[in-house]
């Protein structure tokens, strides 16, 4: 059924901290490839060698400027499912392709149900779900549920493709309910944000803000004149050579 | 959102045939009796269900794997989708009953008149609350959306029986029975409730197109969807993919947004202005009644293209909150 469970033994979850994430892409393609050889449909590509490729991919990072007066930040910004509790996803599948597991919260889609007729798309605010051009079945992050409970994988294995590849040590993967988990210390230490709050989905996930920068402890830029640097007047020697050379 | 064709003649003849189906169970009516004396309802309740049948059945060609689509029966507890599945096939069943029934004046198809007029009723509620339950599309999440739908079905579906009404006059004097005059009040009766279900569907039109304005994004910004408010305005600096996606095709559908005011005054002419003139003309003036359907008929075709593109407009329009990361 689509209804949503009551509570769920683990709320398993992803905390990505903004202000390690160099946006290297190793996420992206971690996933992209786990999940075209792992759990259900491969994930598809349409004219990959062309001139308009496209293609389902679960996680994607977008990169964001904020502009406040003159203080300028980049922030490297990987979104992928949520994993929400009140998932909106979830309770419009008409089918009973989407669920939402009640023994660790993870978000599935089960592809033999699904129809294809793309509301939940349609539900999620975020756009965490992307049809399958070949399968034509909902496709979304798993949590790599193939991953995590996979008792063929060496143990530092078990844990989503994208946790376990990011070279900066960006992602973190545990349970939200487990008060000593990585996630729920990260969170409460670097006050780990919920995207879009006020959408009701009461996403699982959470996002550590950027640190603040350093403001005003560069001078004035009009104080400052690079052109003045680069053409020193001559002092000593150099300046009486200068005077010769004016001279000839 | 992507406007696709298979979801707006879906949502346009489906309305019209559940409009249609719900004033048949409303009035017994268009009552075709000196015609077809067997089944007296059994055309007016065979082009209801022919009507939204051929909507349904557009529906299904929105589905990448239509072949799954009887699973979509199985969710009601908490899919709208799958609310509206089972509440068509029961409004339609409804409706065959109707088309069975050898008189019109029995307990039978009174009961089963008002069976109708509820399932038709909430099978367009609920086509409409697929939409108005998305919290994620601001233009949507609304009572007016409902309102929307549930005001063109009835307009849609009187238009429609006034069509029939007068269909039915046509065949009684091809078969020289004597054109009784409660048909032809019967056909003014509709003619003018049609009319006032236009001008009502076009107020509630009016008040929605001016709700999706002054809505927006509803509380959304880019600083929400990505938290970084405190760090000043927010805007993509690097797209995420180098190509349109799934999320930008049906998501972020912007073509013909430019054109929408002038696509807005087209739909106010076809599904209103044109249908209103040719319900005057026909109540205004004494023509023949071959000539009272034709233009009748000419009023619902035209009246149904108008709805179609209000339908493109709905889609098209609005906006869904992912297009904040982008």
């Amino acid at each position: 059924m689509t209804s949503l469970p009551q509570s769920t033994q683990r709320r398993l979850g992803l905390v990505i901290d903004l202000d390690v994430c160099v946006g290297c892409q190793a996420c992206v393609v971690n996933c992209k490839s786990w999940n075209s050889g792992g759990y259900g449909a491969p994930l598809a590509d349409t004219d990959p060698w062309g001139h308009r490729p496209s293609g389902a991919w679960l996680n994607r990072v977008h990169g964001y400027e904020t502009v406040d007066g003159e203080n300028a930040m980049m922030v490297h910004f990987p979104k992928s499912c949520l994993h929400c509790d009140d998932a909106p996803c979830v309770t419009v599948c008409p089918t009973g392709a989407s669920l939402k597991r009640e023994e660790d919260g993870i978000v599935l889609v089960d592809e033999s149900k699904c129809m294809g007729c793309g509301l939940c798309a349609w539900a999620c605010p975020y756009g965490a779900r992307e049809m399958d051009p070949v399968a034509g079945v909902m496709k979304k992050c798993t949590l790599c549920v193939d991953r995590i409970y996979n008792e063929n994988l060496p143990t530092e294995d078990r844990e989503p493709a994208c946790v376990r590849t990011c070279p900066a040590n960006a992602r973190f993967f545990g349970d939200f309910n487990d008060p000593n988990s990585t996630v729920s210390k990260l969170t409460a230490r670097r006050n780990g944000m919920e995207l879009m709050p006020e959408q009701n989905t009461r996403p699982v996930n959470r996002y550590l803000p950027p640190t603040e920068r350093d403001h005003d402890t560069f001078p004035n830029p009009g104080e400052l004149n690079l052109a003045d640097l680069a053409e020193r007047e001559p002092t000593g020697i150099l300046a009486w050579v200068d005077r010769a050379l004016d001279r000839i | 959102m992507h406007p696709a064709l298979s979801i707006i003649l879906f949502s346009t003849l489906s309305g019209a045939g559940f409009g249609l189906g719900a004033v048949l169970g409303m009035t017994g009516f268009p009552d075709g009796s000196p015609v077809l004396a067997r089944y007296p309802l059994f055309a007016p309740a065979m082009a209801a269900i022919l009507l939204a049948s051929s909507g349904l059945v557009c529906s299904v060609f929105h589905l990448r794997r239509p072949a799954r689509a009887w699973r979509a029966f199985s969710q009601w507890k908490s899919s709208w989708l799958s609310r509206e599945g089972i509440l068509s096939v029961a409004a339609i069943a409804s409706l065959t009953g109707l088309a069975m029934m050898p008189r019109v004046d029995s307990p039978t198809v009174i009961m089963l008149g008002m069976a109708a007029f509820i399932l038709c009723g909430l099978a367009v509620f609920s086509t409409a609350m697929i939409y108005r339950q998305l919290r994620s599309v601001p233009a949507w999440y609304s009572a007016l959306t409902p309102l929307l739908y549930v005001s063109f079905a009835l307009a849609s579906g009187l238009l429609a029986a006034s069509v029939l009404a007068a269909g039915f006059s046509v065949l009684a004097e091809i078969q020289q029975i004597y054109r009784p005059v409660a048909q032809l009040n019967a056909i003014n009766g509709l003619a003018t409730a049609a009319g006032a279900g236009i001008v009502l569907a076009w107020i509630v039109q009016t008040a929605w197109w001016k709700r999706m304005r002054r809505v927006g994004m509803g509380e959304s910004t880019p600083e929400t969807a990505t938290r970084l408010e405190k760090f000043g305005k927010v805007r993509l600096l690097e797209s995420p993919h180098t190509e349109s996606n799934y999320l930008l095709d049906e998501m972020g559908f912007v073509v013909g947004r430019r054109h929408a005011s002038r696509l807005r005054l087209l739909a106010l002419l076809f599904g209103g202005l044109l249908p209103i003139t040719c319900l005057g003309m026909v109540q205004m003036s004494d023509l023949p009644s071959v000539i009272d359907f034709t233009i009748l008929l000419l009023a619902l075709i035209i009246h149904l293209v108008g709805v179609c593109l209000s339908r493109w407009l709905f889609f098209a329009e609005a906006q869904h909150t992912v297009t904040l990361y982008y």
